[in-house]
């Protein structure tokens, strides 16, 4: 069990070396994996009018980032069920530190750092027992494992902390296994939840009201509101909410079963904005993005549109033919942006 | 990575216009299709409640909107427009569940208000096939009252494709125009639209009556009401051979069209009631066949010159 405690001592272990930090780097506000129009993957770093102000290379092609609160230092996750993660120096381009799964573990591509920077969480998959599992590294001891706690659910996916380090997981409830890659082994019973795990205990779990909607990725608002993506296992023409709202204690409110036909049941990225209770999903397979106002959506269409991201004053998007949408205009880019846009802190 | 190694040649093809004209794709198919979808649906509206002259009205409406359903993009999505157009797949017989209830409610349910408000499956085309070709367009009032919502559908259309939207394909990356950054993501949009009408006519046009060799579903055919469904695969080759031809330099593509429109004029099944017959079954076969390799064939042509790679993350699943 992580405790405060063993925060501090994690905290404590190593001597500070001057890093360089992401002002070093030209103040990028986003972060965001591609691929290059010669088939190479790479990580960029983008400002807040969507241009480049750096570029690093990666292996294989990536799901998604964590970005280290201070440090020019990025985690960039392999694709589930990928065993590998890349501690990147965004300023020099070297790797730093290379994380393999434990043995019995991999990573399903989302992870959060907390405790102002001096831990790493991960989600990852038991896949002998298929419990979702949270892996914790040290990242002054050069991202050592520290310890691992249960998810709370099966197939965790996207993990964000609040304001007060609570860690919120999406338990997305798909059983996989390496030995079948993504095939989905538990369809009939799956359900999945969200998890609030305060200093390693969960705290709070919700679930929807319809099972067959698998919870991947979330955003949380700056008062802690939880709003989650959806990804249907029904038909893809059978009318299901696309995006769930939940506040702890209170209850869940889901939208979009309009839409859900024009957007194959299949939500990619969800990000509040930054001004006024707006909520932004993307959803790639229908070509647009939707934005809740109240209680309206309205649509915003870009081919294979999926990153989305909170910026000071609005949203952010990326999509699959290398456009980047902000709030100061849109840019296009020789490469195809990959699945998320990770938003530096604002 | 396949994809992209094809690139090098393309990227210097794509400097011709003559690789992927959208003015042209707008001027001489896109708006000319929409503006006869508006103005046959018109003259449907505008005929007088005879059977005999509404079916041949009809007829005409419903192949408008057979060359004209691949053009989703824009003001036929919005507000749900091409579904209320024709309400088809309708895997529940929902048109007929609708339209009883229409009838049920009386007149007063038929006014222009209450029509677009009814559900979408009891109105346009799918509605009306029904009440033209097999209820001798009884009762009339019903009959106009859908003819007329179907026509201000249309005419939504026309005027949402004319008031805005072409001129939003001709000026990619204009101010505030997100949808459209650069001409090639125009022309994308549009060879997407030729993709996804030949996939249409292959699987849902072709495939739903074909059902499986051990379960043919003759039933299920589109417009068999009509007796259209066959022309309706052929307007709709028709009229997607014309987008090829005015989008791109894409000779490969335009004689597997061909090839698949001269299937289509040789098969004598007009609402493919052979599928359950093996024969004739063989002969519907090898027409969704030469659909899809004009498909496949338009992929690679086409698709390689605007270097469009579909589904980076739509396809990922993560």
């Amino acid at each position: 069990m992580l405790s405060r405690r063993r925060f501090l001592v994690a905290g404590g272990a190593a001597a500070a070396v001057p890093t360089p930090t992401w002002a070093d780097l030209g103040k990028p506000a986003f972060l965001a994996a591609a691929r290059e129009a010669d088939g190479d993957f790479a990580l960029f770093g983008l400002d807040d009018t969507g241009a480049l102000t750096f570029r690093v290379p990666l292996p294989q092609r990536g799901h998604a980032a964590a970005a280290h609160p201070h440090r020019a230092e990025a985690v960039a996750f392999a694709r589930r069920p990928g065993t590998f993660a890349l501690v990147i120096d965004c300023a020099s381009g070297q790797v730093l530190h290379r994380l393999s799964a434990p043995e019995g573990r991999h990573f399903y591509g989302h992870g959060v750092f907390i405790d102002d920077g001096r831990i790493l969480a991960t989600t990852e998959n038991d896949f002998a027992t298929g419990d979702g599992r949270i892996g914790f590294w040290d990242v002054r001891a050069g991202y050592a494992r520290l310890d691992e706690i249960p998810s709370g659910g099966i197939g965790p996916h996207e993990i964000i902390r609040l304001s007060d380090d609570t860690l919120v997981v999406a338990n997305g409830g798909i059983r996989t296994h390496p030995d079948s890659g993504r095939e989905k082994l538990n369809i009939d019973t799956i359900r999945p939840n969200l998890t609030y795990i305060r200093a390693g205990q969960v705290i709070e779990t919700v679930e929807l009201s319809d099972p067959k909607l698998s919870i991947r990725h979330i955003a949380a608002h700056p008062d802690g509101t939880i709003a989650m993506g959806l990804q249907s296992q029904r038909d893809p023409d059978a009318p299901v909410a696309l995006l769930a709202v939940h506040r702890r204690g209170r209850l869940l409110r889901t939208f979009g079963a309009e839409m859900s036909g024009v957007c194959r049941g299949y939500v990619g990225s969800v990000a509040w904005a930054g001004t006024g209770r707006r909520i932004a999903i993307t959803a790639p397979r229908g070509n647009r993005a939707a934005i809740l106002t109240d209680d309206t959506f309205e649509t915003l269409h870009r081919p294979d549109i999926c990153g989305v991201a909170m910026t000071r004053s609005g949203l952010a998007f990326t999509d699959g033919t290398g456009g980047v949408l902000t709030d100061h205009g849109a840019r296009k880019h020789p490469v195809a942006w990959d699945n998320h846009l990770v938003a530096l802190a604002v | 990575m396949k994809l992209f190694a094809i690139l090098p040649c393309a990227v210097a093809v794509l400097t011709s216009p003559a690789v992927a004209d959208v003015d042209a794709a707008l001027d001489r198919h896109v708006l000319p299709r929409i503006d006869d979808l508006a103005a046959e649906t018109r003259a449907l509206a505008d005929t007088p409640c005879d059977a005999g002259q509404l079916r041949a009205a009809f007829d005409d409406a419903a192949l408008a909107w057979s060359a004209a359903s691949h053009l989703t993009l824009g003001p036929a999505e919005e507000n749900g427009r091409a579904r209320a157009i024709l309400f088809w797949p309708d895997e529940r017989d929902s048109t007929g569940r609708g339209l009883r209830l229409l009838m049920q409610q009386g007149a007063d349910a038929w006014t222009p208000d209450a029509i677009a408000r009814a559900s979408v499956a009891a109105r346009g085309l799918g509605a009306l096939e029904r009440l033209i070709h097999e209820d001798d367009a009884q009762p009339c009032a019903l009959t106009l009252a859908l003819s007329d919502d179907l026509a201000a559908t249309a005419a939504a259309i026309r005027d949402g494709w004319h008031d805005g939207f072409a001129d939003m394909m001709r000026t990619p990356g204009g101010p505030g125009n997100t949808r459209f950054l650069t001409e090639s993501e125009a022309a994308a949009a549009l060879f997407t639209a030729l993709l996804a009408g030949l996939e249409y006519t292959a699987d849902t046009r072709l495939g739903r009556p074909l059902g499986t060799f051990d379960d043919p579903r003759p039933a299920r055919a589109e417009y068999r009401r009509s007796g259209l469904s066959l022309d309706s695969v052929q307007a709709a080759l028709v009229s997607l051979r014309e987008l090829a031809a005015t989008l791109a330099d894409a000779p490969r593509t335009l004689e597997a069209l061909d090839r698949a429109i001269a299937t289509t004029e040789d098969l004598d099944d007009p609402v493919f009631a052979g599928v359950a017959d093996p024969q004739a079954r063989f002969r519907v076969e090898t027409l969704q066949t030469a659909v899809r390799e004009a498909r496949n064939i338009a992929a690679t042509e086409i698709g390689a010159a605007l270097g469009v790679s579909a589904g980076f993350n739509s396809a990922d699943g993560d």
